[in-house]
């Protein structure tokens, strides 16, 4: 395929191409490649470095980001981003590194399965109970923090449930806490007398609410939608949105076959979806390490994202990050463009990297400028254009 | 989101008017010949500061009784009436309240409270019960889209907050002024940026955001630096200088918008909250000297909230879970100083909580009438303003 497509893809399947990744795609046909990407879903996800550990300052965030970075399966770090902002947990009240390392590492192997089972690990997450106050929700008096948010922003969405749908969501979860080693059941506190969910009656626990929920055809289209806008394209249209909901409920709710089909539509390929997504702080930031060719993530690039807006396990609310235009405020753009200044001089080649960060096709309107200068000073320019700030 | 104005929020808003307040047609003259609009500085006290244990009613039993170690002797507190007292802390704020610079609303909430953090936070920015996603100030700037400078500034290296979220103007978030320079080769990528203006779609979203940094980064590029002499060590002690230093350069800046968080005391509050009262009411205190050494003090208002106050009740833990109601702080030079509205009762709780005796959106329509000089109407619908000045 063409180098236009292969940027596109590697862009919006993962964090943009290295050269190496480049060359190994390049060789291949359009549908051969999406299938190699979400194949690659199945697989199992490597195993932590030797000696890695998620207590020492911005182990974390340096950690998540070199397996962006080098991942044989990026797609897989790219659904995981997806489901950190959707289910947006955040370590100032977890509290626990590790436990946010282990949510994450929960949406990298279960991101691309069925989305019911993965809505059912998050409902025992330790990070996540801590998150939404589940040791807290009780029989006689429940929390109703976590119901709420599974029907608004996790699953369903606003409209689609009644204040008393929550109600009764909540109670079944009671009794469902963490202790800092995992998940427990406390029985002592679950309230197992009848509940009334989305009209459907029976002495419910947790299990029962997520599988009630993420059967509605409402929770096809709400996952759906957000996909489409994830991986192709802003504000998609109803029968886009159809198109995905039905592959979602054909298959289950298995998110591979979604992103697969959102891939492989017309739209995807479009000159209308081409460059029509906000890099995020961290694509932008890991973007610009893998056209440049660095063989890590060097260390002082782990801050980096934060300061441009997006700090990794820290989403500002359980809304997760708005994105878009909300990541191009003035001071985040000046950020940016320090970034893009000092790792200029590390690229390993200055003209391989200004070819691979524009698909080959160097951009009028940035070609002008950048002729003016050489070297570092052309990286630096091409790594701050408008052009390389979007996907 | 469309708001519809129901009689219960006009009825609140009326009630929310205290005794001695003149009721104020959105025409009457403000608040003397010599005071243009003004800057507004809003900050938020992020976490939910116990406003019990900041205006207390210090000689109500209710206060003692419900709280068995957090409640504070009348001895150590800072009366400022027969019934009202302010935390040891703030001294600075004392000083500010004897020479006439600082109003306190009492009892500020809206009906069904919210009691998460950022359902709450998103209520009070959108200045709106039912949340939303365009801002009360940026309701300001879009109605008031004729007016030149760079005009509102997040102090902050976060996403821009909903409160700012307007359709007319592109949000600025700013870390630290001084530091908010351009880079050596802005003049190219100006070129850049804007020839990616001129076209469509996301591109033109991405030029105008660049030309909007340029424009932002040579207005600040003049920046008048002050001292920082006065000022304690602090995270909104810096913020607050930067401010000054922002208003102070006259580039057209009508509000800032700061952060200040640690206010979520669920466990040992006492010593912590000790620690950010105390911060509260000196960086205020300096900066109000800040801006009367610079002349700009008659230009100036503050407002400071919180996403809500606290339980009345303590908890198990030396601390006080999240709560309703709490007080609003004004602070301006030429503000109407002293206590408005009703203290919330400590005898009838609604579920524990206090229940809320004047409406946010009152504040906010007061503020945006007499303090920034645009009609409340279109910002803040169906609120009466609170006249502050």
């Amino acid at each position: 395929m063409g180098s236009h497509d292969v940027g596109h893809l590697l862009r919006r399947t993962g964090f943009g191409p290295s050269p190496h990744e480049f060359e190994a795609f390049a060789s291949l046909g359009f549908e051969r490649a999406v299938d190699r990407l979400v194949d690659g879903l199945s697989q199992p996800p490597a195993p932590d470095p030797a000696g890695f550990n998620p207590y020492l300052p911005g182990a974390i965030t340096s950690g998540w980001m070199e397996r962006m970075r080098s991942s044989e399966t990026p797609l897989a770090e790219k659904l995981a981003l997806f489901w950190h902002g959707h289910f947006a947990t955040s370590l100032r009240k977890v509290d626990d590194p590790r436990l946010m390392w282990r949510q994450v590492a929960t949406f990298r192997t279960l991101g691309g399965g069925r989305f019911s089972a993965l809505v059912g690990a998050v409902s025992r997450d330790p990070a996540m109970i801590r998150w939404l106050d589940g040791n807290s929700n009780r029989k006689g008096a429940p929390n109703e923090n976590f119901a709420r948010e599974l029907m608004e922003l996790f699953t369903i969405g606003r409209g689609n449930y009644s204040e008393r749908d929550v109600r009764e969501a909540a109670r079944a979860f009671t009794g469902w806490g963490a202790e800092t080693t995992g998940f427990v059941l406390r029985a002592e506190y679950h309230d197992t007398g009848p509940k009334t969910v989305l009209g459907e009656s029976g002495n419910f626990d947790g299990d029962d609410v997520v599988r009630i929920i993420t059967g509605r055809p409402e929770c096809a289209r709400f996952i759906s939608a957000k996909l489409i806008a994830w991986f192709s394209h802003p504000d998609p249209s109803e029968s886009e949105i159809a198109a995905a909901a039905s592959v979602f409920a054909r298959s289950g709710g298995k998110i591979a076959d979604v992103v697969r089909h959102i891939l492989l539509a017309p739209a995807f390929r479009s000159a209308a979806s081409y460059r029509s997504l906000v890099k995020s702080p961290v694509e932008y930031v890991v973007g610009a390490i893998k056209v440049a060719g660095l063989a890590s993530v060097p260390a002082w690039t782990v801050e980096m994202p934060g300061k441009m807006g997006q700090t990794l396990f820290a989403p500002p609310t359980v809304k997760g990050w708005d994105g878009g235009r909300a990541w191009l405020a003035a001071g985040a753009m000046l950020e940016r463009f320090r970034f893009a200044a000092r790792i200029a001089p590390d690229a390993r080649d200055a003209g391989g990297t200004i070819a691979l960060g524009f698909d080959g096709v160097v951009p009028p309107g940035v070609a002008a400028v950048i002729d003016r200068v050489t070297g570092a000073d052309r990286v630096a320019l091409a790594l701050s254009s408008p052009e390389f700030q979007l996907n | 989101m469309t708001h519809t104005i129901e009689r219960r929020d006009f009825v609140m808003g009326l009630f929310a008017l205290p005794a001695f307040a003149v009721i104020a047609s959105t025409a009457r003259p403000l608040f003397g010949a010599e005071s243009a609009a003004r800057t507004l500085v809003v900050v938020h006290l992020a976490g939910g500061n116990d406003g019990l244990n900041t205006v207390i009613p210090i000689h109500d039993p209710n206060y003692a009784r419900l709280r068995p170690a957090l409640s504070l002797a009348a001895r150590d507190t800072l009366a400022i009436d027969g019934q009202m007292a302010l935390h040891p802390g703030l001294g600075g704020f004392k000083k500010l309240y004897d020479s006439g610079q600082l109003a306190i609303v009492q009892g500020v909430g809206y009906p069904s409270p919210d009691f998460s953090h950022f359902r709450a936070t998103e209520i009070w920015e959108a200045g709106d019960p039912n949340g939303g996603v365009s801002g009360w100030i940026g309701r300001f700037l879009d109605e008031t889209r004729e007016r030149r400078g760079l005009r509102a500034v997040a102090l902050s290296n976060e996403q821009p907050p909903l409160a700012l979220a307007s359709s007319s103007s592109p949000p600025v978030t700013i870390d630290d002024p001084r530091d908010f320079t351009l880079p050596a080769n802005a003049g190219m990528l100006r070129t850049m940026y804007a020839d990616s203006a001129r076209q469509g779609g996301t591109r033109a979203v991405v030029g105008e955001a660049g030309l909007e940094t340029f424009d932002a980064a040579s207005k600040i590029s003049n920046l008048r630096q002050g001292s920082s002499a006065g000022y304690p060590p602090g995270e909104l002690s810096t913020d607050l200088r930067r401010t000054a230093e922002l208003i102070g350069s006259g580039i057209g800046i009508e509000v800032v918008h700061l952060s200040f968080g640690g206010f979520d005391t669920h466990v040992n509050q006492l010593g912590k909250h000790n620690q950010l009262l105390t911060q509260l009411g000196n960086a205020f205190a300096a900066f109000q000297e800040d801006l009367r050494r610079r002349g700009l003090s008659k230009q100036v208002a503050s407002v400071i909230f919180s996403e809500f106050g606290r339980r009345p009740a303590e908890n198990f833990g030396g601390g006080t879970d999240h709560g309703s109601a709490g007080p609003v702080f004004v602070i301006a030079d030429g503000v109407r100083a002293g206590l408005h509205g009703q203290a919330p009762s400590l005898a009838s709780l609604d579920n524990g909580n206090l229940v809320f005796t004047t409406d946010f959106r009152s504040i906010y329509a007061g503020l945006v009438r007499d303090c920034l000089r645009a009609d409340p109407r279109a910002v803040v619908p169906g609120a009466v303003p609170l006249a502050l000045f």
